[in-house]
């Protein structure tokens, strides 16, 4: 038999909570049924934090929110409807006068209220909580505000949470149930980019680099990858849940910018030191990686060249056919060229159809536009499967960026260039979304 | 760099890809790390490894895996030899040479630059 629970979650970044949870699901292999017309309501004034799920078990639910960085709270929920009336008579048909009345024996509680869309005062809570007198619930227990450790196990959390939607306007669902457990929240704090030494102007904020750790299945013992490294947001909280990571970039600078200050000192910081396998200096338009099922997951944000454009090695118009004398060779700084974004995007699939296992996922960020996006302007190989590419996170009224998901699904095979996708995408030319003004400058430029 | 990030790199040159490993390692600066065994995790790497690159790097480090490496993988003894060598030994300083073309990169402060220079890339368009 299943059991049904709420889910409260963040109200912020709605289009990642569903895969995310899936995501989750799937790295403890638990069955979860929950109603897939969540799908539709995500990111409009309708869309609610709150949805039902059914699973195996209440040690599933609590090992799926300690993982999950969207859950804020799991309920079980008695009783719900919009009325406190309804509510009420919910709660005491769903089950017997003796059931309830007999539900605290030996238990202490606490009964507090939350709203979703709405901040109520003491004193309106107080009358809420009044509104649930009329139930033999309260005959047995002790009212206990600030439980002791010891006490925990048998302490009952009880809530009135209201539902008035994200505008507040006007009430949309009411429940009563107890609270099961919370969601893994506090891990963004561990890796609070205040509190971490070696940062960059590009440095990833930790509840997206955690949640784009989730969406990748990152689990124990696993070997990540981030082609695109920079200051290692992602491989901090890849190795925080148990994988082994390796970072690679181009740029020496961007990973080692002091002796006593780099991505090394802040896996010293996180106690992680472990799980680090070393950065490579290297460029992921000539990977180092030998072809082989090598990488569980590869998470990274690329360059995209918003604000200083994107480079690889390769010689200039000025420096074809000069020859590096041999003993110049050993410490020569090559030059580089641009990398145009779509450049950027084909060897960035090409490297995770090669070196990713079956099964594995690459996880990584898109720049776009606010409002036309098609999936069609994805990069595409006929290894790698689109799983997720709901996730946007708005940046600006025109711009923002999608955390895109896939996974390599066959084992590597070439690839013809109509296999790959992308056809005149938009993010060809990512100034032109991110500033149109410059754009057009040059357009009225190149008229004249 | 660990053993283990060694093992599975090939040297960058595209007219090197599939001949292009296992690197040859000269290295003058290690560090030997104390990480406790890792069962599941050893077990996880071990399809994934080159033993050719193993079997040539094990005697630098005086770690003995015996000659008989595919008969050994369920022999806990050898896991944690191989342990040793993969996860708990660090390169700081050395020389990889790819067998192929002899390309060689040079690993400084534990990182190896696998850049290679524009003069190659060029070469390699014009091949």
């Amino acid at each position: 038999m299943t059991k049904r629970y709420l889910i409260c979650f963040s109200g912020e970044l709605t289009n990642f909570k569903l895969p995310e949870l899936e995501s989750i699901a799937k790295i403890y292999n638990i069955d979860i049924k929950y109603d897939k017309s969540a799908w539709d309501n995500v990111d409009t004034d309708n869309d609610s934090p709150f949805l039902y799920i059914e699973v195996n078990s209440e040690e599933d639910i609590v090992k799926i929110a300690k993982r999950s960085i969207l859950i804020r709270h799991i309920y079980e929920i008695f009783s719900e409807g919009i009325e406190f009336k309804e509510l009420l008579n919910g709660l005491n048909s769903n089950y017997t006068t003796e059931y309830l009345s007999d539900y605290l024996i030996g238990k202490t509680f606490k009964f507090e209220v939350e709203a979703y869309g709405r901040k109520h005062s003491q004193k309106q809570k107080l009358s809420i909580m009044e509104e649930f007198n009329d139930t033999p619930l309260w005959v047995n227990g002790t009212a206990c505000m600030k439980p002791k450790p010891e006490q925990m196990e048998n302490h009952i959390r009880w809530f009135a949470i209201e539902d008035w939607g994200r505008l507040g306007k006007d009430i949309r669902k009411r429940f009563f149930g107890k609270r099961i457990c919370d969601g893994g929240r506090e891990t963004i704090i561990k890796f609070n980019l205040t509190d971490r030494g070696y940062l960059g102007t590009t440095t990833m904020d930790p509840e997206l680099s955690l949640i784009s750790a989730n969406m990748a299945l990152v689990n124990k013992g696993d070997m990540m990858l981030d082609p695109f490294v920079g200051t290692g947001s992602f491989l901090y909280v890849s190795a925080h849940y148990g994988a082994y990571v390796i970072g690679c970039d181009i740029d020496m600078k961007q990973m080692k910018k002091q002796e006593d200050l780099n991505l090394e000192t802040n896996f010293e910081q996180y106690k992680l030191t472990d799980q680090f396998l070393g950065i490579v200096l290297s460029d992921n338009s000539i990977p180092t990686w030998r072809m082989n099922n090598t990488f569980d997951q590869i998470i990274t944000d690329p360059p995209y060249g918003i604000r200083a454009g994107a480079k690889r090695v390769g010689p200039k118009d000025n420096r074809k056919d000069v020859v590096i004398p041999l003993e110049l060779q050993r410490d020569h700084i090559p030059q580089y060229v641009d990398y145009s974004v779509p450049e950027v995007m084909k060897d960035l699939l090409l490297l995770a159809a090669k070196t990713l296992k079956v099964g594995g996922r690459l996880v990584y960020w898109l720049p776009c536009s606010a409002t036309d996006f098609k999936i069609s302007e994805l990069p595409t190989h006929p290894c790698l499967r689109l799983l997720y590419h709901q996730c946007y996170q708005g940046l600006s009224l025109k711009w923002g960026r999608r955390l895109i998901t896939m996974e390599k699904h066959l084992e590597y095979q070439e690839a013809s260039d109509d296999q790959l996708g992308q056809l005149n995408p938009q993010h060809a030319n990512l100034r032109s979304i991110v500033h149109p003004k410059i754009q057009d400058n040059n357009n009225k430029q190149s008229l004249n | 760099m660990k053993i283990l990030t060694y093992n599975m790199m090939s040297c960058s040159k595209k007219q090197c890809v599939g001949k292009g490993h296992p690197l040859k390692l000269d290295c003058t600066e290690s560090q030997t790390l104390t990480q406790d065994f890792q069962l599941e995790f050893i077990k996880n790497m071990i399809p994934r490894l080159d033993w050719d690159g193993i079997r040539a790097v094990a005697p630098m480090f005086n770690i003995n895996l015996g000659d008989n490496i595919e008969g050994q993988l369920e022999n806990e003894e050898f896991l944690k030899n191989l342990f040793k060598l993969v996860v708990n030994t660090k390169i700081i300083k050395g020389k990889l040479t790819c067998p192929s073309c002899n390309r060689e990169y040079f690993i400084e402060n534990g990182i190896p630059n696998m850049l290679l220079r524009e003069d190659e890339i060029y070469q390699d368009i014009k091949e």
